[in-house]
């Protein structure tokens, strides 16, 4: 293997690629990435048997070849770098990589046989960076942390009568979002994709309204764009029956800016030290009152909005409805509750692709 | 010798309800569940429908059966608790010393307040005056030397009761009265005792604390003692919980980890009964492992929704055991803390089921002998 490339589209490739390089593993092949060079391209490739990624770049090639390096090491000397030419040559049993005057060897972690990459032939879907980052955005804050509950660890990929959604829940609460755009090729479909998977993922995208397409097959999922395939692992169970738990007609609603209340509530939070205080949301006569009462003291807020239906007030979790707040970027949202113990409904307050339920708490 | 008072509310659920609706006033109220209700069960009714035979506990279908025409109601808990916060406020005022046995019931000890009143009698007329003043609702009242024997002089009067224990009545007051009556006596240790031919106290008194014990074990011992109406329980008033558990020793070090996860099983069902009594969620759980070598680590996981039921407290525990690499372990422990009031509730109902379930087992358990039923993962202890 002999090879010259430039050190910029190197360090792009190799930013896209360690998201899959393994740091726990026991098996020391996972923590390595293939580098394979042909008479025209080079493929980087690593893989920790949850997510596989691998990208082909041009390069000038001299003698093709493969070898597998360390892919902290590699990664790290990519970055730190100078913008110049670089070039990897294979002698016995190191990767000698030279630029300028800096030589680098480094040995090679193994001869076998990188782990085969996986095989995904359906192709379901097609939709931009910009849309599958929306989607996934919007809704892996509501799944689980924990690991007590593998289904609910992930966001659901469904496409149901002919239309793409994602959705995550950790029980508590729920985030639905739909595609506005994209092209389904599939018919109806539930995949559970492994949180971590879908937020390295995000990170890999390159947002330039590039067209990603979506393949499907032997429990793993496959994202492809420009030069890259990212796959995952999906997660093997049934995702709970979600769709009675969205109820949209609540008798009261109120509309106001979103800043306004993220604000409000992240001020009355400051009170709940231990993370399990409720805030309490009051409704009167289109005047709004936001408050906590903990051991620490109280806070309270009274502002002036949109209100339509009963007065009312109901306890939620200041921190789940400041995970959606934060995450949506409209100006404007509709928040609609009742009181007794049933869902709210958060969404953004002129559309209907987002739809966040919460349960209130029990005071 | 002191002086103790047992305090129990009359059908106390029933009587909320009657209170709050005086139209049911001298009709059978049932509180536990619908009438058409399949599963629920009879969790107070008034004296009135216990003349038709129904009592706490019966499935509420069986209720109907026997009283068609009864009044049933599902019950408002937080009402009940409301009341019962008026009635826990007012017994600071008699003693010092409380120990709140559930919403409707306490034992204050009244050791050296007895010159306040001019009799026992009137102490108690006392205390029962104030909680009908302060809620129209009557209560049974108890006063004798002990625990044991003030609780057994509640129930002498039932309802509107107050009845008083004198030192030199004790002996004559128990004696025919039936095993079952001694406290810690379920329906199995009282087949024991049949079998040895003792139905009534009485039949306890001639035989040696020593006879007792070969065939009773400590249950003898202790039968043995309150026979005699000795009973030397302090009240013990309750201060604010911060941390319930449970842990073992055992006698030899042990390496199987089924038996292991077994124990830890029995801790989750002992912590999770000691919560729910409590009525308490906790958020966060501890594991401690002593290994052989006294080597003694401690593990904590904080949840995202508090919890009180036994399943939780299982598997948290077990997640955190087969975290750690053992070696023979001397002590295992289980606890739980970080507790809240606050409840988040959720979309599937899929907590609730953990927590129907508990409730369904602790009140099987309270009817019955403890351990009456259990899960089957507490029983693996001979699994190698």
């Amino acid at each position: 293997m002999h090879f010259q490339i430039e050190k910029s589209p190197l360090l792009n490739a190799i930013n896209v690629v360690e998201k899959a390089i393994s740091s726990n593993n026991p098996l020391q092949i996972l923590a390595g990435v293939e580098i394979d060079v042909n008479k025209k391209h080079l493929t980087m490739t690593a893989n920790n048997l949850e997510i596989a990624i691998r990208t082909t770049i041009p390069c000038n090639t001299l003698k093709p070849g493969k070898a597998i390096l360390d892919g902290k090491l590699l990664t790290s000397l990519i970055r730190k770098l100078p913008e110049d030419n670089v070039v990897f040559e294979m002698k016995d049993k190191q990767v000698i990589i030279t630029a300028g005057t800096m030589e680098f060897a480094l040995n090679i972690i193994t001869e076998d046989e990188f782990p085969a990459f996986p095989d995904c032939n359906e192709k379901i879907l097609a939709l931009t960076d910009y849309e599958l980052h929306r989607l996934a955005q919007n809704s892996l804050f509501a799944a689980a942390n924990d690991d007590m509950r593998p289904v609910l660890s992930g966001v659901l990929l469904e496409i149901s009568d002919g239309k793409l959604n994602f959705v995550a829940t950790d029980s508590n609460r729920l985030s639905f979002v739909q595609a506005n755009t994209g092209e389904i090729l599939s018919s109806d479909l539930h995949l559970i994709i492994p949180s971590k998977s879908l937020n390295e993922l995000m990170k890999c995208l390159p947002l330039d309204e590039t067209m990603i397409e979506v393949f499907y097959g032997n429990n793993q999922l496959a994202f492809r764009f420009d030069n890259t395939i990212f796959t995952t692992r999906l997660i093997e169970g049934n995702f709970p029956n979600y769709r009675p738990v969205i109820h949209t007609e609540q008798a009261i609603t109120v509309v106001m800016k979103r800043h306004q209340l993220l604000q409000a509530i992240d001020r009355a939070s400051l009170f709940d030290r231990g993370g399990s205080q409720p805030v309490i949301i009051q409704v009167t006569d289109g005047v709004l009152e936001i408050g906590m009462s903990t051991e620490l003291g109280k806070s309270s807020e009274q502002f002036n909005v949109e209100h339509s239906g009963e007065n009312g007030s109901s306890a939620y979790s200041p921190k789940y409805i400041l995970d959606m707040l934060r995450t949506t970027d409209c100006d404007q949202i509709a928040f609609k509750f009742e009181t007794g113990p049933r869902q709210a409904l958060i969404k953004p307050a002129d559309s209907d692709d987002h739809l966040y339920i919460l349960m209130p708490m029990r005071i | 010798m002191g002086t103790i008072m047992h305090v129990d509310m009359d059908a106390f659920f029933a009587a909320v309800e009657i209170l709050d609706n005086p139209q049911y006033a001298g009709k059978p109220v049932i509180v536990g569940g619908h009438k058409d209700s399949k599963r629920g069960v009879v969790s107070t009714c008034s004296y009135e429908a216990r003349k038709y035979g129904i009592h706490s506990a019966m499935p509420i279908s069986r209720a109907v059966a026997l009283c068609p025409h009864g009044i049933f109601i599902p019950g408002r808990m937080k009402r009940y608790q409301e009341v019962s916060a008026q009635i826990h406020a007012i017994f600071p005022k008699f003693s010092p010393i409380v120990e709140p046995l559930s919403v409707d019931e306490a034992f204050l000890d009244m050791t050296g307040c007895e010159h306040f009143y001019s009799s026992l009698e009137q102490m108690g007329q006392t205390l029962k005056n104030e909680i009908r003043k302060q809620t129209g609702l009557t209560a049974s009242v108890g006063i004798a030397p002990n625990k044991f024997l003030a609780k057994l002089a509640s129930d002498w009067e039932k309802p509107d009761g107050l009845f008083v224990i004198r030192t030199h009545e004790v002996q004559e007051f128990l004696q025919d009265l039936p095993v079952s009556k001694i406290w810690g006596v379920g329906k199995k240790s009282e087949q024991a005792l049949h079998q040895l031919g003792l139905y009534h106290i009485h039949d306890i008194l001639p035989h040696s604390e020593q006879w007792l014990v070969d065939r009773l074990g400590s249950l003898g011992t202790h039968i043995y003692y309150l026979a005699r109406g000795i009973d030397h329980r302090p009240v013990e008033a309750e201060q604010e919980v911060k941390s319930i558990g449970h842990e073992v020793t055992f006698h030899d070090d042990q390496t199987s980890f089924p038996f292991l996860r077994s124990q830890l099983g029995q801790m989750a069902e002992k912590v999770g009964w000691r919560l729910r009594n409590h009525g308490l969620y906790a958020r966060t759980i501890t594991i401690k492992v002593r290994f052989h070598n006294f080597r003694t680590i401690t593990r904590s996981h904080t949840v995202q929704n508090p919890f009180c039921d036994d399943d939780t407290i299982f598997s948290e525990a077990l997640h955190l055991l087969e975290n750690e690499k053992l070696e023979p372990v001397r002590l295992l422990g289980v606890s739980v803390t970080n507790f809240t009031t606050d409840l988040q509730l959720s979309l599937f109902d899929e907590r609730d089921q953990g927590e129907k379930l508990s409730q369904v087992m602790d009140q099987i358990n309270r009817q019955f002998t403890h351990g009456t039923i259990t899960k089957g993962r507490t029983l693996l202890n001979d699994l190698d």
